[in-house]
């Protein structure tokens, strides 16, 4: 048996070499972010990846986040206004991607301040912090910040080891045999950005959802120990501004029925940053702006915003 | 669970590990390891359906308790009755029944009558086809007194479930599997060698040809109208290497693992496309199910014991109920039917001409039969089947073909490392004609033959892992 044993790891030291060696290996962003059009959100990443890498001008307000955020946020609204209220000739864009994940902000974010230096960044917080990984970071990470994610509490962490791989496998395989040539050619070209839920929630589904958010502890959740590896990125994209010189806003957008009292994770987010940009108690109430639980409609979305550009400009001497 | 998953990468080593070095100084923990492992792994799929297989099993069990403490022999008929009719209406519930209850809506309407039968929504158990004719055949092999009736129960229901080969077979005999849960496994170091060598090969031809030939093939068979002549045949060819590859990988990962845990299971196919006959085919191609059929449903026929017009009758029976056990669809019934006929016409040609090809032509002509019977096999309906064959012979271009290979594999490089690995199966294949893969493996020179190991494994990663392909075909049997 030792023997045996022994002989299948000399066997399997070279291939496991091999392995390790993936992780490092530099994956093209274009690749790495058309390869996230496999996931749920297809065309937007090819989007992003066109404003953040190829389009030079310059973004003055990014907003991050999820779909709460694709719905919420009229980028275009909000550069009028500022323009005709304020005078300000800001270019704003709505940089969020769908589905939850803090890790996949992080990866966002890295990318946004590589090539851009914004005035101020918007990050979306919740009523609580997503406790899973954004299931396509590790196609988006380099392998580093795969390797080095949080690794307590965080459930992603092995998943997103091994996707990691397998999409470097497949990116190596790719560059082989010229396969992601016929994804080039059937790329989507889309308008992104702000993204209009046009219709109306049904009310009983709010109900429901508030019933469901009043039958939970409205305490802060800053000991869970499953918010440590998110919160552990919020402060890597805190750093990252601050480095950066970048102006921090977290703007909240929760479900339905969960804008009660206070924010779960205030402590937290208040000593990451002094601002965080929140609407009335009465906007997130009101069934009439929601499209659903979780998304913001039209209407909602243009009162959001035009909040929003008020926001901006009256921070205009600050930046 | 399946073996190409990446759940099943940690499954295995753990049953390893514990079974090998906790549980090795205890037989019977051993054997409750494993049946709590096959168990775990069946589960993982669908633990609703473990009391079916807990259930099928225990009734043959103790059927086959009742029958060996007994001697009188229509008290033994009737428990082996009893088995069998319980074991069959089981599969036949899960399996056939909306089958046979839209046939029979169907006979009745060409009578002019109006019948509704409800259509359920059944869910098909994953393997049942193989536990229970493995379940089945222990019942009659003890009935037959060709086997002692098993008292040890936590062997027994390992032995049915024994997860290697519990969903997709080879569906093992009792006299040969069951005395192996008996005797005290020791680990020996070339067994256990031999059986990384079968895996390593199963999964090469699995993840690399089958799940690779199987783009092209789902292509023509999910369109069969829209493709015609080299594309039509291609996507024919791509099939018959799919389904080899497919269920002889599978076959082979089976054996491979039960080696790992000291453990004997058949080899179920030995090269069938090189077969110079239909009848050498059926003797190297799911060689289980074929003995199986062979000794349970054809010699109590009749067998070759009687006449000559009798014999080709059961023949054709045998291989219908072969084509019936695949599926419930008439496809699968036309399938074993044509397989029927073939052997017959063959046997015919055999006993009353003197005619003698070549053996070029003989294996030309077997593989061509056999390819064409793959049609009904996997087109989804008899019309599907009748349209893709009708295109076969229409004139279709090469370029539409060379486009077709574009549009599936999207690059000429994938196309060629797909052909390059599909030559390097066939040279392997070659090799395996008379002995086995690890004895072939072995023989070779140590350079050689680790650099075969890194070959297979490059290619298994390069070429499948990273697109893993989520079903074997032979789960749906």
């Amino acid at each position: 048996m030792r023997k045996f044993l022994l002989h299948l790891v000399v066997f399997l030291l070279f291939p496991a070499f091999c392995t390790f060696f993936l992780y490092w290996l530099p994956v093209d962003k274009y690749y790495a972010y058309t390869f996230l059009d496999k996931g749920g959100c297809p065309g937007r990443s090819t989007w992003l990846y066109q404003q953040l890498f190829e389009d030079t001008t310059p973004i003055d307000i990014a907003f991050m986040g999820t779909s709460h955020t694709m719905n919420a946020v009229n980028d275009s609204l909000i550069a009028t206004k500022l323009r005709g209220n304020a005078g300000l000739s800001y270019r704003c864009l709505n940089l969020a991607y769908c589905d939850f994940g803090r890790n996949m902000d992080f990866v966002l974010v890295k990318d946004l301040l590589a090539h851009h230096k914004p005035k101020i960044l918007f990050l979306e917080i919740r009523e609580n912090e997503a406790q899973v990984g954004h299931k396509q970071f590790a196609w988006l990470a380099k392998g580093q910040d795969v390797l080095s994610a949080p690794i307590y509490f965080n459930r992603s962490f092995f998943p997103d080891l091994y996707k990691a791989l397998m999409m470097r496998l497949q990116y190596l395989r790719e560059q082989f045999t010229h396969e992601d040539e016929a994804r080039e050619n059937n790329k989507l070209v889309a308008e992104f950005g702000y993204n209009p839920s046009k219709g109306l929630a049904n009310e009983q589904d709010l109900k429901n959802e508030s019933q469901k958010a009043a039958g939970k502890s409205p305490q802060p959740t800053d000991d869970n120990p499953l918010n440590y590896a998110p919160m552990e990125y919020v402060a890597k994209i805190v750093a990252m501004c601050k480095d950066q010189n970048v102006t921090l806003v977290l703007h909240y957008l929760p479900q339905y029925g969960y804008s009660n009292g206070s924010l779960w994770l205030g402590n937290n987010y208040s000593s990451y940053s002094s601002e965080i940009f929140k609407m009335k108690q009465e906007f997130y109430e009101l069934p009439a702006n929601w499209y659903d639980a979780g998304h913001l409609n039209h209407q909602g979305a243009t009162q959001f915003s035009n909040e929003l550009a008020v926001y901006i400009a009256s921070r205009k001497r600050k930046l | 669970m399946l073996f190409n998953s990446l759940e099943f990468a940690f499954f295995l080593p753990i049953v390893f590990v514990l079974y090998w070095f906790i549980l090795n100084r205890n037989l019977r923990l051993q054997n409750f390891f494993l049946l709590a492992a096959s168990y775990f792994f069946y589960g993982w799929w669908d633990w609703r359906f473990l009391g079916l297989i807990f259930f099928s099993s225990s009734i043959d069990y103790a059927v086959g308790l009742l029958i060996s403490n007994t001697a009188d022999s229509r008290k033994r008929k009737s428990y082996l009755v009893a088995t069998l009719t319980v074991n069959l209406v089981i599969l036949g519930f899960f399996k056939y029944f909306n089958f046979f209850a839209q046939s029979f809506q169907a006979l009745l309407a060409v009578f002019g009558i109006e019948a509704s039968f409800t259509s359920l929504n059944i869910i098909l158990p994953v393997g049942i086809s193989f536990y229970t004719f493995q379940s089945m055949g222990y019942a009659i092999d003890v009935y037959r007194k060709d086997i002692e009736a098993s008292k040890d129960t936590i062997s027994f229901l390992a032995f049915v479930s024994f997860f290697p080969h519990m969903v997709a077979g080879p569906i093992m005999r009792a006299k040969k599997l069951l005395p192996q849960f008996y005797k005290s496994r020791i680990f020996n170091y070339e067994y256990a060698v031999s059986g990384l060598q079968f895996l390593l090969l199963g999964f090469f031809k699995k993840v690399v040809i089958a799940d690779n030939a199987a783009k092209l093939a789902d292509t023509v068979f999910n369109n069969p109208s829209g493709h015609s002549g080299w594309s039509a045949a291609a996507g024919v060819i791509f099939f018959t290497v799919q389904i080899y590859c497919d269920f002889s990988g599978y076959s082979d990962m089976a054996v491979g693992i039960a080696r790992l845990l000291g453990f004997d299971l058949m080899q179920n196919f030995r090269t069938p496309y090189f077969s110079l006959s239909i009848r050498a085919f059926w003797q190297r191609w799911h060689i289980a199910l074929s003995t199986w059929f062979k000794d349970y449903v054809y010699i109590p026929l009749g067998g070759n014991r009687v006449g000559e017009a009798k014999r080709y009758v059961n023949l054709f029976v045998t291989f219908l109920i072969s084509g019936l056990w695949h599926g419930a669809n008439y496809t699968f019934l036309v399938w074993g039917a044509m397989h029927g006929i073939f052997m017959i016409v063959e046997d015919l040609i055999s006993a009353h001409s003197k005619l003698k090809l070549p053996n070029f032509f003989r294996w030309l002509i077997t593989f061509c039969l056999v390819s064409f019977a793959w049609i009904f096999f996997r087109a989804k309906s008899v019309n599907d089947a009748a349209e893709l064959i009708g295109n076969l012979f229409n004139p279709g271009s090469l370029v539409a073909f060379k486009d077709l290979l574009l549009a599936v594999y999207a690059s000429h490089q994938f196309v060629l490392i797909l052909a390059a690995c599909m030559i390097l199966l066939f040279i392997i294949e070659l090799q395996l004609s008379c002995i086995t893969p690890d004895v072939w493996m072995t023989k070779l020179p140590k350079p050689l033959r680790i650099s075969l190991y890194y070959l297979l494994l490059f290619l298994i990663v390069f070429m499948g892992l990273s697109d893993l392909s989520p079903n074997f075909i032979y789960f749906n049997f």
